[in-house]
């Protein structure tokens, strides 16, 4: 319900691009399923959790100084930040004018490292070993929609790859738009998150995690935004399918973008 | 929590050290495993670092925390066997005892509700306790209560009954009123129970025979049953018990090697 509420309010009012963090009962689940990482708000702190799915035993747990949250990764309440071959955990807080985020070691949820970064960044993507992170880069604009940039961060070293993330295609255009489901290919190599914009079509962002690429693929699917909301994307061999109530409104060869509906 | 987690290994290396060496009766607490709740969908865990206590159910089968709190001070989940069983939650499903460790100078026990978290009842009693049941309505609370001095191993102690309605200790102790000059000593190692409100635990002693003790939680009575056996082996820790019918079953490696009949109180 909140995640509709959310929804709804950022169709409406622009929301942003990055959903936030996540406190509490999600978290993130491991590529095998066996274990669930959450983080609750303890105190001046964060307490973060591995626990086993099976048995709902506390594995391990971890203080934090500071609010780490789970990362959002689209508004129907995707999460990410767990690596696909499960050697890092990102936590992070979202803040204006500094973005911190923890590297966890999700075995012990020892931290690995902690990275600061000036502006108002929000987690994207990780690369199947951990080792780019991509994150949205919010760019104030006043007189229209939020703007933002996709960066990508070696993880080793704290520091952000020089440019953006952008589709060579189209390497002016703007990117704006709101993340409403997300789905990853099996080894986690590719990430497509659906994107609804306030003035445009719904597009898919392609985001290649080990190449560093992108790419931007319109979808003229012809469904209102609470339509849009409730849409969801899955993969089937070669396809990225587009989902409405058990509908398939279009499909989109994942080797060469072809739309077909 | 790093501190409170050496605090834990420290104690966890002194329970290995005790359960080894023939120490006290109490298996400590529990942080993390946690305790099931009757249906086997929710488990109940604590964790501390030392100054507050997060109190968490979690779904089995999905790892999704259903309900989480904070208490001030350093609560666990109580264990009570050595062979890592955990206790404190009513049969009904309505009532989560959590414990300090053991004292002195005092031990303290909270009653919580186990649906919305709320504390229904606190207690600080003098001395040193520990828990070992609690009746299935959850009003009834059975400590151990330990008599001999604070680091005496293999140390005497008595079975006694906590009313969490009027937060008082029943006078006196629970003892089988057939034996009732016997003192109590042992380590629980192993326990289960049956839906009437039996609590069964497999006790082991030096240069004696193991036994059974059998704590109606209902009606405040107790049955010491020894087991047929000369000496409590090492390999008595790998018993388990189960109740089948009137049968408690004791069973080691999948074989049983025991049975007592739940009315009579006598052992095949």
């Amino acid at each position: 319900m909140l995640v509709a509420a959310a929804v709804l309010v950022g169709t409406a009012g622009g929301a942003g691009p990055s959903p936030g963090v996540t406190f509490g009962s999600k978290g993130v689940v491991s590529h095998d399923g066996k274990v669930r990482y959450v983080t609750r708000r303890a105190g001046t702190g964060t307490l973060a959790e591995a626990i086993s799915t099976k048995g709902g035993v506390i594995r391990r747990s971890r203080f934090l100084k500071g609010f780490y949250g789970v990362p959002l990764i689209a508004y129907d309440g995707s999460t990410g930040g767990l690596a696909r071959n499960g050697t890092r955990l990102i936590v992070y807080s979202p803040r204006q004018q500094t973005t911190r985020f923890v590297v966890l070691d999700p075995r012990s949820l020892k931290v690995q490292s902690r990275i600061a970064l000036s502006g108002n960044f929000g987690f994207d993507a990780l690369s199947p070993d951990g080792s780019v992170m991509y994150l949205i880069q919010i760019k104030s604009n006043p007189n229209g929609p939020i703007a933002y940039d996709v960066r990508a961060l070696n993880v080793a070293t704290g520091q952000l790859y020089p440019g953006a993330i952008v589709d060579r295609r189209e390497p002016n255009e703007k990117m704006t738009g709101i993340p409403m489901t997300r789905v990853g290919s099996a080894d986690a190599s590719w990430a497509y998150t659906l994107y609804i914009r306030p003035n445009g079509g719904p597009f898919v962002h392609a985001l290649h995690t080990t190449a560093r690429e992108a790419f931007c693929i319109d979808v003229p699917i012809g469904a209102n935004d609470n339509d849009l909301s409730h849409v969801r994307m899955r993969l089937r061999g070669g396809s990225l399918e587009l989902r409405l109530r058990g509908k398939t409104l279009a499909t989109i060869d994942t080797r060469t973008f072809e739309v077909k509906r | 929590m790093r501190r409170a987690l050496v605090l834990l290994t420290i104690l966890g290396a002194w329970a290995a050290l005790a359960t080894a060496d023939g120490g006290g009766p109490s298996p400590g607490l529990d942080f993390g495993n946690g305790v099931v709740a009757p249906g086997g969908k929710l488990r109940y865990s604590a964790l501390s670092d030392g100054r507050t206590t997060v109190l968490e159910s979690v779904v089995i089968g999905t790892g999704r925390i259903r309900n989480m709190t904070f208490f001030k001070g350093l609560f666990g989940i109580p264990r009570v066997t050595f062979g890592g069983d955990a206790g404190g939650l009513s049969r009904d499903g309505d009532n989560l005892v959590l414990a300090t460790w053991v004292g002195p100078p005092s031990t303290r026990f909270l009653l919580v509700d186990a649906r919305t978290f709320q504390i229904r009842g606190r207690v600080r009693l003098p001395g040193r306790f520990s828990f070992d049941a609690i009746s299935p309505d959850g009003s009834l609370m059975y400590l151990i209560q330990y008599l001999g001095p604070p680091n005496a191993v293999y140390q005497p102690y008595a079975v006694r009954a906590f009313n969490w309605n009027t937060l008082k200790l029943d006078p006196g102790s629970i003892v089988d009123r057939r034996e009732p000059d016997e003192k109590m000593t042992g380590q629980p190692l192993a326990r289960t129970g049956s839906a009437s409100g039996w609590a069964y635990t497999l006790y082991s002693r030096v240069k004696k025979p193991p036994f059974v003790h059998a704590l109606d939680t209902v009606h405040r009575r107790a049955f010491c049953i020894d087991l047929p056996w000369k000496h409590s082996g090492a390999w008595i820790a790998r018993v388990r018990l189960h109740v089948r019918g009137g049968t408690l079953e004791l069973r080691r490696g999948g074989r049983t090697i025991g049975r007592m009949d739940t009315k009579t109180l006598k052992v095949g």
